[in-house]
């Protein structure tokens, strides 16, 4: 599969009459997207609000984040099955508004929705204070029940980025970039002396409000499978998910995973980019056994010589993982993991809920219980009333001064699983 | 039949024909200390203990599917449920008192399928 990626660069987001793509800036018709986002009616109200990056600005409770996107010059849509038709992408010409992107916030549960700081400390620890955000906040109708909010929260994010993405499909992208896989036999003709590495991606899908879908199907209710990484990049992986914000994929990070573009990077020049496995992370034990007994199968059948598996969540998800790798480490497929940790505010504890000898190799995003002060921000997008009951916030947090105490846990994406930050140690 | 150790009100009166449900008003992890009595006797666990993306001590209800059937003690299974109990005995945070239906409408639902 071959697809070619234009990246628009946005240097800014501004309301405006018309919404339009102009000179890397997004402008954006706040009444059409509220339109649009007012077509399901189990939303009562939507506000809009634009966050840049360096503006002393607080977004909370964050749900998701996304990239607009469109696919151009063929009948393929961004987010196929869940928003687009059915149709495999992966294929052909995408534009990208690279620079921006479009946040959706509502407190669902009350507790599993997450925090991005545009300028301070937080800030370096999400790469959406780098991003020009298109915020949407929403209000539910009255009791409406969670699981219905979080469809309808999912959705809209989904609408609103498709529409954005779309007024990137006569604009003349900034660069392109090609990725191209090639089926088994071609690729070992073409790099025969290249070792063949594949990729395991876990998904989360511990059941309500923790589903991550595909193609439009609930991951839980699947077999472990493949997927060309290219179908990731156009949509075809969604979070629905309001698990610790801090280690839970976005939709925007499937969208940019970083493992699929580093492996693109060595392909045909390190290594050739055999293949992704999706696999899920269910509650019931024996849904565990099998998923991880076909993930081995999978990476046998494919010859592997090599997997990067990545891990989304934490505590149960750790015994996936371990059963992942060692049983794809048995068959005879040596593993890299990526993580990350629970490891008490000193980082002296037990860092997995689950470890097993066969995972030599680890990457870590980071000790999700460390502890970060966040100063008093100018201005409040959302709600900051759940800021004490989120995950990786706690009772009395919020100080005198205004700033308040959190676990990195309840930053959006500071312990990415995936590698998405620039975090490192020495 | 299996056994479904709980604490979830929701649990209590809806989950009849699925499980041999034993609800008791107890703390979390006071459900995992029960489901641990089960354990040591033999029984398996077919839920994971820390299922939920919570960490330890965050939501005030716990819900363990176990098998009625007890065999030889598994050990990949004690260790499971005494790391779990080891990490819910270290967590400091007061039992939440907002959101409370929430947090039950996650933990049946891990259950309920």
């Amino acid at each position: 599969m071959k697809l070619e990626v234009g990246y628009i660069d946005i240097k800014d987001v501004q309301f405006s009459d018309t919404s339009k793509v102009a000179a890397g800036v997004l402008y954006v018709e706040a009444e059409a997207v509220r339109k649009l986002v007012l077509e399901d009616a189990r939303i009562a109200d939507i506000q809009l609000d634009i966050a840049r990056p360096g503006e002393s600005v607080r977004i909370a409770p964050v749900k998701d984040v996304i990239e607009p996107r469109c696919k151009v010059g063929s009948d393929l849509e961004i987010f196929p099955g869940m928003l687009g038709k059915v149709k495999t992408v992966g294929n052909g010409r995408t534009h990208v508004l690279r620079g921006s992107a479009v946040v959706t916030c509502g407190a669902i549960v009350g507790f599993q929705e997450g925090i991005i700081d545009m300028s301070g400390p937080g800030a370096a620890y999400t790469p959406f204070s780098e991003t020009n955000n298109l915020v949407l906040i929403f209000t539910p109708k009255k009791d409406l029940p969670q699981h219905e909010y979080e469809q309808a929260l999912r959705m809209a994010g989904f609408k609103v980025a498709v529409y954005l993405g779309d007024l990137g499909r006569e604009v003349t992208p900034d660069c392109v970039e090609t990725y191209e896989t090639y089926g088994m036999l071609k690729a070992k003709e073409m790099y025969p002396d290249l070792p063949r590495v594949g990729y395991v991606q876990m998904l989360q899908t511990q059941g309500l409000l923790h589903d991550t879908y595909v193609y439009g199907v609930d991951m839980k209710n699947s077999l472990t499978t493949m997927i060309n990484p290219t179908e990731v990049m156009d949509g075809a992986i969604v979070s629905g998910n309001c698990v610790s914000a801090c280690d839970k994929n976005t939709t925007y990070h499937h969208q940019n995973n970083p493992v699929i573009k580093d492996l693109f990077a060595k392909h045909g020049k390190e290594l050739i980019f055999a293949g992704m496995i999706i696999t899920n992370e269910n509650v019931f034990l024996m849904d565990k056994e099998r998923s991880s007994d076909w993930t081995a199968k999978l990476c046998a059948i494919m010859e592997f010589d090599g997997v990067v598996i990545t891990q989304e969540g934490f505590g149960n998800p750790d015994t996936d993982l371990m059963m992942n790798c060692k049983k794809v480490e048995a068959v005879g497929v040596p593993t890299v993991i990526v993580t990350d940790e629970y490891a008490g505010r000193d980082g002296t504890s037990q860092s997995l809920a689950d470890v097993d000898i066969a995972a030599n190799a680890v990457v870590t995003g980071g000790n999700a219980n460390e502890v970060i002060t966040l100063p008093k921000m100018d201005k409040v997008i959302g709600s900051l009333a759940e800021v004490d009951v989120i995950a990786g916030g706690f009772e009395n947090n919020t100080l005198a001064d205004g700033s308040i105490v959190v676990e990195l846990q309840a930053i959006i994406g500071a312990t990415n699983e995936l590698g998405f930050s620039r975090h490192s140690a020495r | 039949m299996n056994i479904l150790v709980t604490n979830n009100p929701l649990c209590k009166g809806r989950l009849g024909n699925l499980y041999d449900v034993r609800f008791s008003e107890v703390s979390a992890l006071e459900i995992l200390k029960c489901a641990r009595g089960f354990v040591h006797l033999g029984h398996s666990l077919i839920t994971h203990p820390t299922a939920g993306g919570l960490p330890p001590g965050h939501s005030p209800y716990k819900s363990i599917v176990i098998t009625a059937e007890a065999t030889t003690p598994n050990l990949a299974f004690i260790n499971a449920i005494e790391h779990t109990i080891a990490q819910y005995e270290k967590s400091t945070r007061p039992e939440p008192k907002e959101h409370l239906e929430d947090f039950a409408a996650l933990d049946f639902a891990l259950v309920c399928k």
